[in-house]
């Protein structure tokens, strides 16, 4: 078995901590999110023959008054950046936490989220979603979830 | 004040005195209780002044209060006597209590080494770091707190102050006394060890006692992970400098022991802070996994099957385990040990020293030798280098060249006395290198130009070869063409020499037809007399065929008659290809030459008529087809059989076979095929 370190990073609220408890059936004590800032889930996922343990670390929304520490990106084998495809400003953010996991992990591959999916109709969420490279999911419906993770452990692996 | 100091008088002043000491009693009661109890102190105070054990006693806490006072308030003077009473009862010790090697040599090295380290610290690392690498200078590190720790033990037992230490502890570190005096009592244990990839946070290999309680280690690695790096975030964004990383954690009945080196950091998982003593083993087996596992920990990517990480595991628990051992010894094996620990120490300390000493006795003897080197160069070149020592550890020749031909043979110089580890550091002669460089500008140049030619050149034969390969390939194509058609000509050759082949044959066979079917016939009648030399006749005569004027033939010659025919026709086709040109079979009836010539013509074609019918009849004639060949002919008399000059009669009474080419269909066919 392999094990790997994930991140889940995008604006406050945009449903990473739901994403992670929809993908990963047992979930560490949410204290330690409220506390430190990161919450550490553990997920197995069987890949081409091979097993691999995605320790994916949940890291708190940056705030002002709460700043996400460097040491939390170091190492990480890869990203998902989430936005709220409901709140236009969360995608536009996603640059620049891109930006500041690429300088922490230069080479380290990501893919892009726009969750809530379920709370626009399908021809707006194309449009929307159109000219990027972003997976639309829902962690309400359980819609990408599971292939969300998968794409990333892919080009991981790759 | 004594009692004697009272006036003796007479006995009436005796009982004077006597009313006097009852009033006195009545009076001054309570004044006298007071004195006896004066006197009383004072006799035991008169008593412990005799007594040193008593009065050191008695004075402790006073003498601590003051020296505490004394060193809150950093009075240099109390220090300066403390340090002054502290040598002199470490010497005393040393002599009278510790003859050992140990001692001897903590008394002499320990200011020593401690001076050198206060006063240059930096240098003493840089000294040491090279020599006996990362571990041993961390044991040396920690052997020197261990001196300093024997040498408050040794005030302590000078003294026999052991709160002393205590609360000079308790001022500096803060911590309340009581604390501790707790934390000397209690004896942590070591539950868990984890091995973790200080980047990513990765759980390399750990290991934990039963009673841990650690159900999912790979979890709390990355949770403590998390937390150490928190923590040491928050204290770099508050600017607190003197504090450099996180090594305690504790919450709740649990401390975190944290140390780190390299890529990994180890976590010790305790039920108390660790000691001295538990910290110092605890970095020794860390440094003991860093020196065999330290390019594995580099290169760990989160694959738990790697064999490396069973053997770390099992070293861990090899330690935890001794550790629980250790815990459980007791209190005298313990001295022991520690005493070891402290010859140990000694003897790494002597290994220090003399190393200390013979690098300052190869210091000269390299600065001797540099010396030498340098005058040979002198002498052998005309320029005066200087050799020294780099900071790494490569010789590093410095100095300005008059000629840069001369660097080669200082290189070779050096070669030959051995240094081939080397930096050089020349000030070059710019003049020269000047001209050098004007010299190579105008190589280039040359080489420039050289090159442009053979462009040009290669561009040219390059073109030529396109030109002769397209050549080529037309002529290839015009040679398969060509080829293709000899091949086709070939073919047609072969057609028509076969063809013509074939012709000559058929014609060889129309010209020969007649030849070669008299050829089959003589064959198949060699031995007989019954074909006629002309070879095409058969003639059946010696057989009494007929009896005279009788056209029915005797049966017993008609069956030999019979033979002779089948052999006859089988021969005449035995070649297929006779069958057209046959034009007829003759079968020709024949009488003696008694009676007239016309009853014997007659005759003789009833003769040929019968037998023509019986060949008809028979298979051989279906066989091959030859019924409407056979025509009948009768001849008469006119070839009678003559043997002796005289007819033989019974012989002339016979029947003839021949046979009759189509030579005008034979003579179609041959123009035919010369057409």
């Amino acid at each position: 078995m392999i094990r790997k370190k994930i991140l889940l990073l995008g604006d406050f609220g945009v449903g990473k901590t739901s994403l992670i408890r929809r993908y990963v059936d047992r979930t560490f004590d949410d204290r330690y999110l409220s506390t430190i800032g990161v919450k550490i889930s553990r997920k197995q996922i069987s890949l081409e023959n091979e097993l691999y343990e995605l320790l994916i670390w949940d890291i708190e929304g940056e705030t002002p008054v709460r700043a996400i520490p460097k040491s939390y990106m170091k190492g990480a084998a890869g990203a998902i950046f989430v936005a709220d495809v409901s709140r236009s400003h969360t995608i536009d953010d996603l640059d620049r936490h891109i930006q500041r996991f690429n300088e922490i992990n230069p080479g380290a591959p990501h893919v892009l989220a726009y969750n809530k999916c379920d709370l626009l109709d399908e021809k707006r969420i194309q449009k929307i979603v159109q000219g990027s490279d972003a997976l639309p999911v829902s962690a309400k419906t359980d819609y990408n979830v599971e292939k969300l993770f998968e794409s990333l452990v892919r080009r991981i692996v790759q | 004040m004594s009692t004697a100091s009272f006036p003796r008088k007479s006995l009436r002043q005796k009982n004077n005195v006597s009313d006097l000491e009852k009033l006195k009693e009545l009076l001054l009661s309570d004044e006298l209780e007071r004195l006896k109890e004066l006197e009383e102190r004072l006799r035991e105070i008169s008593v412990e002044c005799r007594d040193p054990e008593a009065l050191r006693e008695k004075i402790s806490p006073l003498f601590d209060e003051i020296l505490s006072r004394h060193l809150r308030s950093k009075d240099r003077k109390t220090i300066e006597i403390l340090a002054r009473h502290l040598a002199e009862i470490l010497r005393e010790s040393s002599e009278i209590d510790l003859p050992s090697l140990t001692h001897a040599l903590q008394k002499v090295l320990s200011p020593a080494i401690a001076d050198e380290i206060s006063a240059n610290k930096e240098r003493m690392i840089d000294a040491l770091y090279p020599i006996m690498g990362g571990m041993i200078s961390k044991y040396v590190t920690n052997a020197i707190r261990e001196l300093v720790a024997s040498i408050n033990a040794k005030i302590d037992e000078g003294f026999s102050l052991r709160s002393l230490k205590r609360k000079i502890k308790a001022k500096v570190t803060g911590v309340s006394e009581s604390e501790l005096l707790l934390e000397e009592a209690a004896e942590p244990t070591l539950e868990s060890i984890f091995v973790i990839q200080k980047e990513t946070g990765l759980l390399v290999a750990e290991a934990h006692l039963p009673q841990s309680g650690i159900d999912d280690p790979t979890m709390v690695a990355s949770m403590a992970s998390a937390i150490k790096d928190f923590i040491n975030d928050w204290i770099s964004s508050q600017s607190l400098s003197s504090i450099q990383e996180v090594q305690l954690l504790s919450y709740g009945d649990a401390t975190l022991y944290i140390e780190e080196a390299g890529s990994v950091y180890l976590i010790a998982f305790l039920d108390a802070e660790p000691g001295y003593d538990l910290r110092k083993r605890i970095n020794r087996f860390f440094s003991s996994l860093l020196e065999e596992y330290s390019d594995f920990f580099q290169h760990f990517d989160g694959d738990d099957s790697r064999p490396e990480i069973s053997e770390i595991h099992e070293k861990i628990l090899d330690f935890l385990q001794s550790e629980c051992d250790e815990e459980n010894l007791p209190q005298s094996e313990r001295n022991d040990k520690t005493s070891f620990a402290k010859i140990l120490f000694g003897l790494l300390a002597a290994a220090l020293l003399g190393v200390l000493l013979y690098r300052g006795g190869l210091s000269l003897l390299r600065d001797y030798r540099f010396g030498q080197i340098e005058k040979k160069i002198a002498q052998q070149t005309g320029e005066h280098v200087r050799l020294s020592l780099g900071e790494d550890g490569k010789v590093l020749v410095s100095g300005t060249l008059k000629h840069l031909k001369d660097a080669p043979k200082i290189l070779a110089i050096l070669h030959r006395n051995k240094i081939s580890s080397l930096r050089m550091a020349f000030a070059l002669p710019v003049p020269e290198l000047l001209e050098r460089l004007d010299e190579s500008r105008t190589l280039r140049d040359e080489l420039n130009t050289s090159l442009e030619k053979l462009q040009d050149d290669l561009a040219s034969q390059s073109r030529r070869y396109a030109s002769l390969l397209e050549e080529l390939n037309t002529t290839r194509a015009q040679l398969l063409h060509l080829r293709r058609q000899l091949r086709d000509l070939n073919a047609s050759l072969s057609q028509q020499a076969r063809r013509r082949e074939r012709i000559v044959r058929q014609l060889h066979f129309l010209q020969g037809i007649d030849e070669e079917l008299r050829r089959h016939l003589r064959n198949a009648f060699r031995g007989t007399s019954l074909l006629r030399a002309d070879g095409k006749t058969l003639d059946f005569r010696s057989e009494h065929l007929f009896h005279p004027g009788s056209s029915n033939p005797d049966p017993k010659s008609l069956r030999k008659l019979t033979q002779a025919y089948i052999r006859y026709i089988s021969a005449l086709f035995s070649d297929a290809r006779v069958r057209p040109y046959l034009h007829a079979i003759l079968v020709e009836g024949h009488t003696d030459s008694s009676g007239n010539a016309r009853t014997n013509l007659r005759l003789s074609k009833e003769r040929a008529q019968k037998i023509m019918r019986y060949f008809r009849s028979l298979d051989v004639t279906r066989k091959y087809r030859a019924a409407s060949l056979l025509q009948a002919q009768g001849v008469g008399s006119s070839d009678p059989v003559i043997v002796g000059g005289r007819e033989d009669h019974n012989a002339s009474r016979r029947i003839s076979i021949r046979y009759e080419i189509d030579r005008d269909k034979v003579q179609e066919a041959i123009q035919r095929i010369v057409k």
